[in-house]
């Protein structure tokens, strides 16, 4: 990892772009995250630097219908942290000035509160997976996460498919998958 | 005005450069000089896939070239084995396609390789369907299935299947274009200005009690409920193959894959079964399944009566059909599990023209399948087992 400051590093267009392909698509994640570039007044190229992938983001974020659900997702999330070696939380006051020079990013909205049940959460992987492996994976990694049940609040249960997408092999795809269904179902 | 689909399916034996000669003057004919935009062919291996496109790419233009190898084939008329059948698409779409090698090394990458450099929106051409034809013996086709889906967004419909080899179990292989080769997933986008009718079916029910994997290294089950999995397949269905005037213990190798093909596996997933195909055993006695089967699964080997065959068919059809909203079925693209042959033996061919006859007589090509694939809108798995999929065009 450079040791540049984590905003003046860069990550590749195509990383971004995945960020938000499972739920939209690459092609459409691809074309929304040009428009944002082009409001912002930011170049893209093969490579985008720290600051724009965060003000892009952002942009995204306010955004109404299934692109805001998949940026704000992109954006608690831990694969953005791990892909620019940095919190984004830590970044991101400074990101939000320097990032936006002409116009300002309307705040995220707030999460919702609704509460879903584990049995719900199972029931988004068990259609590939089966019902007990199901039910066990989800009752696992709720379990690692500290996340009691019967029922988790929305964010928490997107950590949990969040985590299960972690794993190797099938239960990993497949929560990947759930996951945007997931975020459909349950905007934040 | 729109230009009218046109669908013209065929079916041809022989050596194989002579077959593929015979399809596309069928195809041609048949279509009275609307140039295809899309030709699909299903060979059997005793036509070699690679053999029959590189006769008939030259041949179809500018048409795209799709195909797989296959367990058996069918048009409208009936089903065949040995043979190759072609369906070919006229009319207002536009179509692209791409291969991606290296599946059951690095599924992710080949998913993006057949992907790339494909258009994901045409337009005037609102609605968008996926075609997918894979390897099954990479032994992950859940997987592919959902990695395809991903990329492609969560509102297009997939379809597809797995490929075949007579039941061989060794060499399985996919092609686009000029191009074909196992070990391969082939993706193509069919961009319409009318939407595409998807319907999907199986008859299967339980017949043993719930069993568990014990034991599992991503699609190869090596225990069930701690022994050894093709112990526990025999012992689960010796009576009801004896039934049929099966004895098991005299089951020669090569008929092992159509035993264990009749016999699925069915998870319970809700209300539902969801069928997972074991493809072959092992000489340790683990079982290779189509797609990945986590330790912990539980689920009952299951089997399918013939009039539950017969009737399931017949029910996808009607189901792709309906999704056409009242408009009639040109044709489809059907992939049907090689079980139901199995099972129907010389009755299949009157299930192949029930599905003709669900969709107003329309002219149709498949081909028997190890697995198949069926993800619409809103749907949380996409690859099936002992399934008919139909896809039908306005």
């Amino acid at each position: 990892m450079s040791t540049a400051h984590p905003l003046k590093r860069s990550i590749k267009r195509s990383q971004l772009v995945g960020l938000l392909a499972p739920t939209l698509g690459y092609e459409k994640s691809d074309g929304h995250v040009v428009a944002a570039a082009r409001e912002l007044g930011v170049a893209l190229g093969h490579e985008v630097r720290v600051e724009h992938v965060l003000a892009i983001l952002d942009r995204l974020a306010a955004a109404e219908g299934l692109v805001g659900v998949a940026a704000r997702f992109v954006q608690v999330r831990g694969e953005l942290d791990t892909m620019i070696g940095a919190a984004v939380a830590s970044l991101r006051p400074q990101s939000m000035a320097t990032s936006t020079p002409t116009q300002a990013v309307p705040a995220p909205r707030a999460p919702s509160t609704s509460r879903v049940s584990f049995e719900e959460i199972a029931m988004f992987v068990a259609p590939a997976l089966g019902d007990v492996v199901a039910r066990g994976a989800v009752g696992k990694h709720a379990a690692a996460l500290d996340v009691r049940g019967p029922e988790a609040s929305r964010a928490d249960a997107a950590r949990i498919l969040d985590a299960m997408s972690q794993v190797e092999g099938m239960i990993g795809v497949v929560a990947s998958f759930a996951k945007a269904r997931f975020l459909l179902k349950y905007p934040a | 005005m729109p230009m009218p689909t046109r669908i013209a399916t065929a079916i041809a034996r022989g050596a194989p450069a002579a077959a593929a000669s015979k399809l596309k003057e069928e195809l041609f004919a048949k279509l009275e000089g609307a140039p295809p935009v899309l030709v699909v062919v299903f060979a059997s291996t005793e036509q070699p896939l690679a053999e029959i496109v590189r006769t008939l790419a030259p041949a179809v233009g500018s048409a795209l070239l799709l195909g797989a190898s296959t367990a058996g084939e069918f048009t409208e008329k009936g089903d065949a084995k040995g043979s190759v059948c072609a369906f070919a698409l006229a009319g207002d779409y536009k179509v692209f396609a791409g291969i991606g090698r290296s599946l059951k090394q690095a599924p992710a990458q080949a998913v993006r390789q057949a992907l790339e450099g494909l258009p994901r929106s045409v337009p005037g051409y609102d609605h968008r369907t996926g075609i997918l034809l894979l390897d099954p013996l990479a032994g992950n086709g859940e997987e592919v299935t959902l990695l395809t889906a991903s990329q492609l967004g969560v509102d297009q419909p997939l379809v597809g299947g797995a490929a075949g080899d007579d039941l061989q179990m060794k060499c399985t292989v996919v092609s686009c274009g000029g191009e074909a080769a196992s070990d391969a997933v082939v993706i193509a986008q069919i961009f319409s200005k009318e939407r595409l009718g998807l319907g999907v079916c199986h008859g299967h029910t339980p017949l043993s009690p719930p069993l568990h994997v014990t034991r599992a290294r991503g699609n190869v089950v090596e225990q069930i409920n701690g022994r050894p999995a093709w112990d526990v397949w025999l012992e689960q269905t010796r009576s009801r193959a004896s039934e049929r005037g099966v004895d098991l213990s005299k089951m020669t190798a090569e008929e092992e894959g159509g035993y264990l093909l009749r016999y699925e596996a069915g998870l319970a997933a809700g209300k539902e079964l969801k069928i997972r195909a074991p493809l072959s055993r092992n000489q340790d006695g683990a079982i290779s399944f189509a797609c990945g089967m986590p330790e912990g699964t539980e689920f009952r080997i299951t089997e399918s009566a013939p009039e539950s065959q017969i009737a399931s068919a017949r029910e996808a059809a009607r189901r792709a059909r309906a999704q056409l909203g009242g408009r009639p079925a040109s044709g489809a693209l059907v992939f049907d599990c090689i079980c139901r042959n199995l099972i129907l033996g010389a009755g299949f061919s009157s299930a192949v023209r029930g599905m003709s006859e669900e969709l107003g007589g329309a002219p149709l090509a498949g081909f028997e399948t190890y697995g198949e694939i069926a993800l619409d809108a809103g749907d949380l798995s996409g690859f099936h087992n002992t399934t008919s999929v139909v896809l039908a065009f306005p």
